[in-house]
C-alpha cells in the first residue's frame, strides 16, 4: 500500500506539514513528510546533531578504552586505609583468635597471649602467624582467609599485649 | 481463527485472539505470584526469622528456594508471558490478517503455561541448577525452547502471509527477538557437564544473564514501544533512521555485554574490555530511540497527562533510559569494583525490569485488551492506582538500596569486610531493608489495583460500541 518507491504515495496532509518543519525533514526518495506501514505513519525526521556528536565521541573513546586502559587493582589502590593498625589487629583477634585465645595470660583452648611477643620473639611469632601450629592443632591463619594486611594487624596487636 | 462475533460489535470484527488471552491473563497471575515470593524475601531480609514456624517453612521457604522461584517467575512466568501476548497480539495486527494457527497458538499457550508452573514447583521443591536466572531443570528448559520455536513459526509464517508490504519497525524487533530469545536461552542452559567448570562456566552464563534482559526483555519492550507510541498519541514516528541505528547497533552491542558482570574477575583484560566497550557504546542505540520518542512526542506531551496507557509508556521509556545509563556506569572497572557484590544491584535490576519494561507491558495490556474483549478498561481510577502505587513504591526500594549498595561497597573496601565490622556494618543497613520491603509492598499493592482491574473489565467493562474509535486501529 505505501512503498516509498511507488510515485503514487500520497502527498504531504496539512498534519504533515505542521509535524515536521521543512528543515527537519531530511531529504528522501519520496518527497512525502512520512510514509505509511501497516497504518502507522512513519516520518523521515533528522538524526539530531547531539546525537552525531555522541556517537562520535563514544567511538572516539571506545578506541581510547580498547588501548589503553589497565586493570584495577582494589585491595591497594582503591582502600585508603590499606596500612596495618593494632586497632584493626584487635578486631581480627575478636573474629578469629579470641574462639581459642585469651588477650589475657589465662589459658582458653590455646594458651593466654599476654606478652605472647616478648615470649616466642618476633621471628617466630611471624612463623607462627603464617603457618600456625600444626603439631597442637592451630590452623594457620592464611587458612581462616586472613589476608597478609590482616596478619600484620594482628601482629601489631599481639605485640601490644606486653606483660 | 473463530470468525464468531462479539455483542455489540460490528460482524466484521473477529473475536479476539485466544491466544493472547491466556498469555496475558496466566501472565497476571505469574507477576501477583513473583510479587509475592519478592515480598517473603525482602521480609525475611528484615526479620530472619519470619516464616521459619515449622520444619516445612524451613525447607521450602528458604532464601536459596524463594529467591529463584521470584526471578524465574517474574522473568519467565510474568515478562515473557506477556511479552508472548503482546506478539501474538501485535504480529498478525501489523500484518492485518489472524495468527496464522491460531490451534498451534493455543497450544502453545497452555503447554508454556503447564511447564512453568511445573518449572516452579521443582525450583521450590529443591530441584535446581543453581544458576542464576538459568535454575530451571534441563527437562523444563527443552520445553520452553519448544514453545519458543513453536511461537516462533507461528508468528514467521503469519508474516509470510501477510497482506502489507513493507515490514513496520516493531516487526523487526519481535521476529528478531524471539529468534534471539531461542538462541540465548538454549546456550545458557547448556549443562555444566558440557561446558567446563570455572571462568568458563561464568562466561557462559553470563552471556546468558545478561542477553536474557538485553536481547530479548529489551528488544520485545523496544518494539512495543513503537508499536504503542504512534497509536497512543496518533503522530508518526519521528524519524526512520533513527529506528534502524537503534535496531541495528543493538544487534552490534548487547550480546558483547556477558562479560562485564566479571569485572576485575578471574578473567582476561582483554576479554574485560570486550564487555565494557560494547556497553558504554549501548548509550548508542538506547539514545537514538529515546530521541525518537522524544521527536515523536514534541508538541504532544499535554497527552501523558490525559492517556493513562501513554502514561505508563512514558514511564517506562524514561526507566529504561535511566538504566541504560547506570548500566554502562557500573560497568567500568572503578565503579565496578564499589558496587559489584552489594545491594545496588539488587536496585539496578529492577530498574529495567520493574521500571522499564513492566511499565511497558502494562501499557500494552491496557491498549490491547479492549480490543480484544471488546470491553473498555473497567476504571481510571484503579489505572491511576496502579500507576502511583508502582513508581512510588519502585523509587522507595530502588533507592533504598541503591543507597544501601554504595554504603556497602565503600565500608567493604574500607576493610569491612568480614568479623565484627562487618556485622556491625550489616545491621546499620536495617533500615534500608525495611525501605525496602515498605517499597515492595507498595508495588504489590499498586499490582492487585492492576489484576482486579483487569478482571473487572473483561467481566464487567463497558461494551464497545459500532462507532467506537478502537474498532478502527487494532
Amino acid at each position: 500500500m505505501a512503498n516509498p518507491r511507488d510515485p503514487k504515495t500520497p502527498a504531504p496532509t496539512d498534519t504533515a506539514q505542521t509535524f515536521q518543519t521543512s528543515e527537519e525533514v531530511e531529504p528522501h526518495q519520496d518527497d512525502g513528510h512520512y510514509t505509511v506501514v501497516s497504518d502507522i505513519k512513519v516520518a523521515h525526521g533528522k538524526v539530531p546533531k547531539f546525537l552525531k556528536f555522541v556517537y562520535a565521541a563514544l567511538a572516539v573513546w571506545g578506541l581510547y578504552y580498547a588501548l589503553a586502559a589497565k586493570p584495577i587493582n582494589d585491595r591497594t589502590e582503591a582502600s585508603p586505609s590499606a596500612v596495618p593498625t593494632a586497632e584493626a589487629g584487635a578486631e581480627v583477634f575478636s573474629t578469629s583468635c579470641a574462639g581459642c585465645h585469651n588477650p589475657t595470660a589465662e589459658r582458653k583452648i590455646g594458651p593466654g597471649l599476654l606478652g605472647v611477643q616478648q615470649r616466642l620473639g618476633d621471628k617466630e611469632l611471624d612463623n607462627v602467624l603464617h603457618n600456625g601450629r600444626p603439631d597442637k592443632g592451630m590452623p594457620a591463619p592464611p587458612s581462616l582467609n586472613l589476608t597478609e594486611n590482616q596478619i600484620q594487624s594482628l601482629k601489631l596487636y599481639l605485640t601490644s599485649l606486653k606483660k | 481463527m473463530a470468525q464468531s462475533t462479539v455483542q455489540g460489535v460490528p460482524a466484521r470484527i473477529p473475536k479476539g485472539s485466544a491466544t493472547v488471552k491466556i498469555f496475558f491473563y496466566t501472565s497476571i497471575f505469574y507477576l501477583l505470584a513473583s510479587m509475592v515470593l519478592g515480598l517473603v524475601v525482602a521480609l525475611k531480609s528484615v526479620n530472619p526469622e519470619f516464616l521459619t514456624s515449622n520444619r516445612f517453612l524451613q525447607e521450602y521457604f528458604t532464601y536459596g528456594r524463594l529467591r529463584p522461584t521470584h526471578t524465574n517467575t517474574a522473568l519467565i512466568g510474568w515478562l515473557t508471558s506477556v511479552y508472548f501476548g503482546v506478539m501474538y497480539y501485535g504480529v498478525p495486527a501489523l500484518c492485518k490478517r489472524q495468527l496464522w494457527s491460531e490451534k498451534i497458538g493455543m497450544f502453545t499457550a497452555v503447554l508454556w503455561n503447564i511447564n512453568y508452573i511445573a518449572g516452579a514447583i521443582s525450583i521450590l521443591a529443591g530441584y535446581q541448577t543453581g544458576v542464576e536466572y538459568a535454575e530451571l531443570p534441563l527437562l523444563f528448559d527443552i520445553v520452553v525452547v519448544i514453545c519458543v520455536g513453536l511461537t516462533f513459526w507461528n508468528l514467521i509464517q503469519t508474516t509470510r502471509h501477510r497482506q502489507e508490504k513493507i515490514l513496520y519497525v516493531s516487526m523487526w524487533y519481535w521476529l528478531g527477538s524471539i529468534l534471539n530469545l531461542a538462541i540465548v536461552y538454549i546456550i545458557g542452559n547448556l549443562p555444566v557437564a558440557w561446558i567446563g567448570s570455572g571462568s568458563i562456566q561464568m562466561g557462559y552464563y553470563y552471556f546468558y544473564l545478561h542477553n536474557i534482559i538485553g536481547l530479548w526483555f529489551t528488544v520485545v519492550g523496544v518494539g512495543t514501544i513503537y508499536y504503542l507510541l504512534p497509536k497512543l498519541v496518533q503522530r508518526p514516528i519521528y524519524s526512520h533512521k533513527l529506528s534502524l541505528i537503534g535496531f541495528w547497533m543493538i544487534v552490534a552491542f548487547y550480546s558483547w555485554n556477558g562479560p562485564h558482570h566479571l569485572v576485575n574477575g578471574p578473567i582476561p583484560v582483554w576479554l574485560m574490555k570486550a564487555g565494557i566497550i560494547p556497553s558504554i557504546l549501548l548509550l548508542i542505540p538506547v539514545w537514538s530511540v529515546l530521541a525518537n520518542i522524544i521527536g515523536t512526542m514534541k508538541g504532544v506531551w499535554y497527552k501523558v497527562s490525559q492517556n493513562l496507557a501513554l502514561k505508563f509508556l512514558i514511564t517506562g521509556a524514561l526507566f529504561y533510559g535511566l538504566a541504560c545509563i547506570q548500566g554502562p556506569f557500573q560497568s567500568l572497572m572503578g565503579p565496578h569494583a564499589i558496587l559489584h557484590f552489594t545491594y545496588w544491584t539488587v536496585g539496578h535490576a529492577h530498574m529495567p525490569l520493574f521500571g522499564g519494561f513492566s511499565f511497558v507491558a502494562f501499557s500494552a495490556v491496557y491498549y490491547m485488551l479492549p480490543r480484544l474483549t471488546y470491553r473498555h478498561i473497567y476504571s481510571r481510577a484503579l489505572m491511576n492506582w496502579h500507576y502511583w502505587l508502582s513508581v512510588i513504591g519502585f523509587l522507595i526500594f530502588a533507592f533504598a538500596m541503591w543507597t544501601a549498595g554504595i554504603i556497602q561497597g565503600f565500608e567493604w573496601m574500607d576493610g569491612k569486610q568480614l568479623g565484627s565490622a562487618f556485622l556491625q556494618m550489616l545491621e546499620s543497613l536495617h533500615i534500608f531493608l525495611i525501605s525496602r520491603a515498605v517499597g515492595g509492598s507498595l508495588m504489590f499493592l499498586g499490582q492487585i489495583a492492576f489484576a482486579w482491574n483487569v478482571w473487572r473489565s473483561v467481566k464487567a467493562g463497558q461494551l464497545v460500541t459500532a462507532d467506537d474509535p478502537i474498532l478502527v486501529s487494532r
